[in-house]
């Protein structure tokens, strides 16, 4: 017999699992993995089906799509679009360039993987991910959404997050007098 | 006192209830409308998991007066539902939705974000579009049963045969509560348009909860005068309010967005007519609320 504190847990676990609303944030990449996630929200893949909705608005998003690699143009813009979102809430990094910094890893404004910037749950592999492969990560990430991020079982990520902040302490080159 | 406790027993599980029958009825919309453009849809229960997801947000920023003023909003589109469900006004019941709609306003104009404030103008014109129209559909339905009170109105002929153009305007109405295209000019409701997320900008976790339950009661509410039509005969109400909704995601499927002018001209151009024959039909009927 189950009672109603944990029949209410249940249902507020399946509700939190089961609508993941995107956000999308473009770092600057190529544009390949946004191309293949606006086909994901076509009605060919049907992502809706899952839940998903593609809201404009981080503060109403529980997952972060992020494409393209950190940078320093836009590294704190990130951040904040991560900040602004409420807990629980969960961060997919979509191709070679979030994991690394992809084809532009070594360029001179280019700070490498966005895990130098906000922790990362999910990296979806390939450049680009085909849209099911996207599909496949933010359903990996949406079975996180069930607990806050403080309150989930701690595992090794393939980026090991940064405290917030770190990135600003660390910009790996110099761009002008005023950066000296 | 017994009937009474009885009577407010009654109202409190109406008044939980509702929320849940309208949840499920946007999940079977959002099935439809999936349908239409030939794709999956979400599960029957999506709306309420969206809720429920929202409630249970921990923290999320609220301005204070924001929250305050959804909070009025949501009490304000309840006591409206409460008050027609226990055969009270219907008059008094639309002012006190429209009064609820006037705090959406405010809480959307409360915030500095630019999205927020263009939807909160473009709300005043729902709002400009809604509330006279209901306001004629309250006066029709009295001046057919000689009372605006809601248990004399059930008690009365079946409106329906009486007035049958107020169909095409409570279908109006629907369309402006559930933000069906071409109505849905003040806030995004599907995903990526040019609003963004308009008048709920601001609003996150438990906040847009809130909001989106005060607009459940709303649409409760638009059902219930549709279903009043019928008379007494309930089920045969809530099949009107059916084929209102189905008309309503018919136009969703084929306009497009609207300007706030075209949206406003056909709120009252299609709608207001339709009101005003029958409030003509009405009154040569005989009786009604003024000789």
């Amino acid at each position: 017999m189950i009672g109603p504190r944990a029949l209410w847990g249940r249902w507020v676990r399946r509700a939190r699992t089961h609508s993941p609303w995107v956000v999308h944030f473009d770092c600057g990449g190529c544009n390949g993995c946004d191309i293949e996630i606006l086909d994901l929200l076509t009605p060919v893949h049907s992502a809706e089906r899952f839940g998903v909705v593609n809201v404009g608005d981080p503060r109403q998003a529980d997952i972060l799509l992020v494409t393209g690699p950190a940078n320093l143009r836009n590294a704190a813009v990130l951040r904040t679009t991560y900040d602004q979102m409420v807990e629980p809430k969960a961060v997919v990094a979509i191709g070679a360039c979030t994991a690394y910094g992809g084809i532009f890893h070594g360029a001179p404004n280019v700070l490498g993987g966005i895990h130098e910037i906000v922790p990362v749950d999910v990296h979806v592999p390939g450049c680009p991910p085909r849209p099911e492969a996207i599909l496949g990560g933010i359903l990996r990430a949406a079975a996180l959404l069930a607990q806050p991020r403080s309150q989930r079982p701690a595992e090794p990520a393939l980026g090991e997050a940064q405290p917030a902040g770190v990135w600003r302490a660390r910009p790996r080159v110099s761009l002008g007098a005023d950066d000296a | 006192m017994l009937p009474q406790m009885v009577l407010l027993a009654a109202t409190a599980i109406l008044a939980l209830a509702a929320p849940l029958g309208v949840g499920v009825a946007l999940g079977f919309d959002r099935q439809a409308t999936a349908a239409v453009q030939r794709r999956l849809g979400p599960p029957l229960l999506q709306p309420l998991y969206d809720l429920t997801k929202l409630a249970t947000k921990v923290g999320g920023p609220a301005d204070r007066l924001l929250a305050g003023l959804v909070l009025a909003q949501l009490g304000l589109s309840a006591a409206a539902l409460v008050l027609f469900a226990t055969g009270g006004d219907l008059v008094v019941a639309v002012l006190l939705l429209g009064a609820g709609h006037v705090m959406f306003v405010l809480a959307a104009a409360s915030v500095e974000s630019p999205y927020a404030q263009l939807g909160a103008s473009r709300e005043l014109v729902l709002l400009v579009a809604r509330e006279p129209l209901l306001l004629l559909v309250a006066l029709a339905y009295g001046q057919v049963a000689g009372s605006t009170l809601v248990r004399e109105i059930v008690a009365a002929r079946p409106l329906l045969l009486e007035v049958p153009t107020l169909g095409i305007t409570c279908t109006v109405l629907l369309g402006i509560a559930l933000c069906k295209s071409p109505w849905d000019i003040a806030t995004s409701h599907h995903g990526h348009q040019e609003l963004v997320k308009g008048s709920t900008t601001e609003m996150a976790g438990r906040w847009l909860a809130f909001a989106e339950l005060g607009r459940w009661y709303e649409v409760a509410f638009v059902v219930a005068v549709i279903a009043l039509a019928a008379g007494s005969a309930m089920v045969f109400g809530m099949l009107l309010a059916g084929l209102a909704w189905a008309a309503a995601l018919l136009l969703d499927n084929a306009l497009p967005r609207a300007t706030w002018r075209s949206a406003l001209g056909m709120a009252w151009g299609i709608g207001g007519a339709s009101a005003a024959v029958a409030l003509l039909m009405a009154s040569v009927g005989g009786g009604g609320l003024w000789p």
